[in-house]
């Protein structure tokens, strides 16, 4: 093999090297990538379930009482004015607009599954590409006569 | 051929074979280990459980709540004796003595059952509620990790009645002599009809109900004794 022939090949195995490396490292980073995710996926939702917690929790100056049992009461009442006013203040509160786009909070009603209120919360950059992941959270709040509803809570947001 | 000449062309072909190899057994042979060993399945199951555990906590603490609100009006209806005694105290008949927190209890259980607690123990002390429902295991058992979370179900919740007042007022009618006067016995203002002479205990605290309309009302606790048996020494009055 003639000299330059023999540094072409060096130069061309360099290169084969190199790109099969960085092939490599793209396949095993994302292959990789796809096993932890689970893992941070269930630790925010546990947050965003603690987030539903202190939500139900809050105790409302106007009437006294807390929002598990204003909302059983509106339920009866069929009146849901001081639900919405007590989840806007929630929102108002700890709604991050630069780092969450949208806060949600669902209600429905297990007799018949019926939906029994709802209110979102728009953050800023709604139209942006940026990557916002949905956590959301659900529980059981009792009524006054056996019935169940099932108070769900959704935020997207940027995790870092 | 030259050693040297051979020698990158061979690191490069050997390198291409074991990284494609790699990428085969890792990725493509066996997609479904993503799913199997996820890294932190074990913390996620735990994690989990204790996510439960809370809004378990939360639905019984508010069903509690509930349950001791109904039980408390009907208490309070049937004057804190059996439904059948119609609010009358007797307190030499087994079913119409005003064991109060006996009744209580009892009913209090039936308003549990509705909600599927199970009431273990029951305690009323200085006007709280003391309510144990039985333990609440969370359970997992995965690859090399097993867990038992008991969660203990305790609750502590101001009375609805006034079990302090009316304990008292229990006392001094049942220590009241048979010569004296019924309301010469008690400081309580109790009102006559006919042969009957009731009591009515008020208490600051509001109770949820459904009738006549949804929302918090006080409830009142009214019971009646027989004024004639008592003259006459039928029973204790």
């Amino acid at each position: 093999m003639k000299k330059g022939q023999e540094e072409l090949m060096f130069v061309f195995s360099l290169i084969l090297i190199a790109l099969i490396l960085t092939l490599s490292f793209i396949i095993f980073s994302i292959g990789g990538k796809n096993r932890v995710q689970g893992k941070i996926d269930a630790l925010e939702s546990n947050e965003v379930n603690i987030n539903l917690l202190n939500y139900l929790r809050t105790n409302d100056t106007k009437t006294g009482m807390i929002t598990a049992d204003l909302i059983m009461d509106s339920y009866y009442k069929n009146n849901y004015d001081d639900v919405k006013r007590v989840t806007q203040e929630f929102f108002d509160k700890f709604h991050d607009k630069n780092k969450c786009k949208t806060m949600i909070i669902n209600m429905f009603d297990l007799k018949n599954n019926k939906q029994i209120f709802q209110l979102i919360s728009l953050g800023k950059g709604t139209t942006t590409k940026t990557n916002f992941v949905i956590h959301s959270s659900f529980i059981l709040i009792p009524t006054f006569e056996q019935n169940n509803i099932k108070v769900v809570y959704s935020e997207g947001c940027k995790y870092e | 051929m030259n050693k040297k000449a051979i020698f990158m062309p061979t690191l490069a072909i050997a390198t291409l074979f074991l990284l494609t190899y790699a990428t085969y057994v890792f990725i493509v042979k066996d997609p479904g280990i993503n799913k199997v060993y996820t890294i932190g399945d074990n913390q996620i199951a735990l994690s989990n459980a204790y996510k439960d555990s809370e809004n378990d906590l939360f639905y019984n603490e508010q069903a509690v709540k509930y349950a001791i609100m109904h039980a408390s009006e009907e208490f309070s209806n049937n004057g804190g004796v059996k439904a059948g005694c119609n609010g009358e105290w007797k307190f030499d008949d087994k079913n119409c003595n005003p064991n109060l927190e006996e009744n209580f209890k009892e009913i209090l259980k039936n308003k549990l059952k509705t909600y599927n607690l199970e009431l273990e123990t029951f305690g009323i002390s200085n006007n709280m509620v003391d309510i144990k429902l039985k333990d609440k295991i969370y359970y997992n058992n995965l690859k090399n990790f097993e867990f038992n979370y008991t969660v203990k179900q305790e609750f502590e919740q101001g009375s609805i009645i006034n079990f302090d007042k009316l304990n008292q007022l229990k006392e001094e009618l049942n220590k009241c002599n048979k010569k004296i006067e019924t309301i010469k016995c008690t400081q309580e203002k109790p009102t006559l009809n006919g042969n009957t002479i009731f009591f009515t205990i008020e208490n600051n605290k509001n109770t949820y109900s459904l009738a006549p309309a949804p929302g918090f009302k006080k409830i009142e606790f009214k019971f009646g004794i027989d004024k004639i048996n008592r003259r006459t020494g039928d029973n204790k009055f």
